[in-house]
């Protein structure tokens, strides 16, 4: 089968909007979250976000591309054009060969301010020509089509918080199988306010709006819910010998993916034995045991019931009795610094993990104070412990029963 | 209003909202020969008379009319 590697990220995320800046907060431990007043004003419970601002795009693309694209196509631009710098993809190498897209976005409130256009006017004539591209769940994967003239596959995957995950796992399976020579994934969401409602609703999120940087609590007993963020993450996916012979450098290989659907009644559990066979079925695609992994970047969201599926799931799969304690793969879930990035966050976590790798550190799941029994005997990073990472589990799991796992190695 | 005002709006927008090149702003300019006006430029351009002079332009109208005179003309006969 046809090795997949990664040749280019991008990323635009609370913990930076470029990849050395982003290495640095991963390395220092560093909280992307503030506390928004509005978002009380508006009515959530929860005024807690990530602090990421929106890109100034006017010096970087005419206004026919800037007109129909949605807050989330502003990120994924930035992201993906950060991912195809680095591969050293030219806009002339994009003009003359077969490059896809598949992003991982599961909605867009554009839709709403286009209801209140119409609620008030009664009149289609006054949304304009751009509230159709701008609010449609394919808004990003349209508009970068049109701004990076691609041609290969064109594909929004929806899959709630596991959407950037399975993204890069379908590219993969695409270039696998001889489909495509190279595609950008990744995921996006929208910063907005009316993105979080749902969510707000359900009592998911973390109220301690009075300790923004300490609110997101993945794997501690004193965890809340958790805390919204967002923005973009690229990833260049290409054909291992296509990248040689292209003469690009090569970050990583992916060389697994693995998904599975709780398939239980109650929508809103998530599932240890559905996370467990998604991360098995990765490593199974990888060629790789459990003890060959170094490093986890754990989904953990810091909510309630999630934190708990996914250490039982972990559990399972690295702390057999037998095994020694120095095979125990270092875990931490990067969303105790970045919020829950959502239907981006299994693309910006595997732009973390793959930035642990090249900088040989472990990043710090922070505000780890007293670890939740079900995660006792995993090996969860408080402080960052530099070391070689060779091989990297990217757990995902998505609300309503979704769940993708990646692996990647250094090559 | 007046022409004068008319074209000072409807300028002003082509400039700012649509980003055309001021220089390219002469009455004989044909809006999507020499403007390069899109059919969702027209569509925004009938949103963007609508609130400034008060009448929906019929559908597709935009698209028939060939220099910004001819607009100037039409927005004057039309408020």
């Amino acid at each position: 089968m046809r090795r997949v590697v990664v040749t280019g990220m991008g990323i635009w995320s609370c913990l930076g909007q470029d990849l050395q800046t982003v290495t640095e907060s991963l390395k220092q431990g560093h909280s992307g979250i503030i506390f928004d007043p509005k978002r009380i004003e508006y009515g959530l419970q929860s005024g807690l976000v990530g602090s990421v601002p929106r890109p100034d795009l006017k010096p970087l693309l005419p206004r026919k591309f800037r007109a129909t694209m949605s807050e989330d196509s502003e990120y994924a631009y930035m992201a993906a054009r950060q991912a195809f710098e680095q591969a050293g993809i030219s806009d002339e190498y994009l003009c003359q060969n077969e490059v896809g897209i598949i992003f991982g976005n599961d909605g867009n409130t554009h839709q709403m301010d286009v209801y209140e256009t119409m609620k008030a006017e009664h009149n289609t004539f006054m949304l304009g020509p751009n509230a159709q591209f701008q609010s449609e769940t394919s808004s990003v994967v349209m508009n970068l089509n049109a701004i990076f003239h691609l041609r290969g596959i064109n594909l929004c995957i929806g899959a709630a918080c596991a959407s950037g995950s399975h993204a890069i796992g379908y590219a993969k399976l695409l270039i696998n199988h001889g489909a495509q020579d190279l595609i950008i994934a990744g995921g996006s969401i929208e910063m907005n306010m009316h993105n979080t409602i749902g969510v707000d609703a359900l009592n998911a999120l973390s109220c301690r709006n009075d300790a923004p940087q300490s609110a997101s609590r993945p794997f501690d007993t004193d965890r809340d819910g958790f805390v919204v963020s967002g923005g973009a993450a690229a990833l260049v996916l290409e054909e291992y010998e296509h990248a040689v012979a292209r003469g690009a450098t090569i970050l990583a290989e992916l060389c697994g993916y693995g998904f599975s659907s709780n398939g239980i009644e109650e929508i809103s559990m998530p599932s240890a034995d559905a996370e467990y066979i998604a991360m098995k079925r990765a490593l199974d695609d990888a060629g790789l045991q459990p003890s060959d992994i170094d490093y986890v970047n754990a989904h953990a969201t810091s909510t309630i019931a999630g934190d708990i599926e996914e250490a039982k799931a972990l559990t399972r799969l690295f702390s057999r009795k037998s095994k020694v304690e120095s095979q125990k793969p270092y875990i931490s879930s990067t969303k105790s610094m970045t919020g829950h990035e959502n239907w981006m966050a299994g693309a910006s976590e595997a732009v973390y993990s793959i930035l642990m790798m090249q900088n040989n550190f472990v990043a710090p799941n922070i505000n780890l104070e007293n670890v939740i029994d079900e995660a006792k005997e995993l090996n969860i990073v408080r402080e960052t412990i530099y070391m070689p990472i060779n091989t990297v589990l990217s757990n995902s799991s998505g609300m309503g029963g979704t769940n993708s796992a990646l692996v990647f190695k250094k090559i | 209003m007046t022409q004068q005002e008319i074209q000072e709006k409807v300028n002003a927008f082509m400039t700012d909202r649509l980003e055309y090149e001021p220089s390219a702003l002469t009455p004989e300019a044909h809006l999507k020969q020499d403007l390069g006006m899109t059919s969702l430029d027209a569509v925004e351009t009938s949103l963007f008379i609508k609130r400034t002079f008060g009448f929906q332009p019929e559908r597709g109208a935009i698209k028939t009319i060939g220099t910004l005179q001819e607009l100037y003309d039409y927005i004057e006969k039309n408020s």
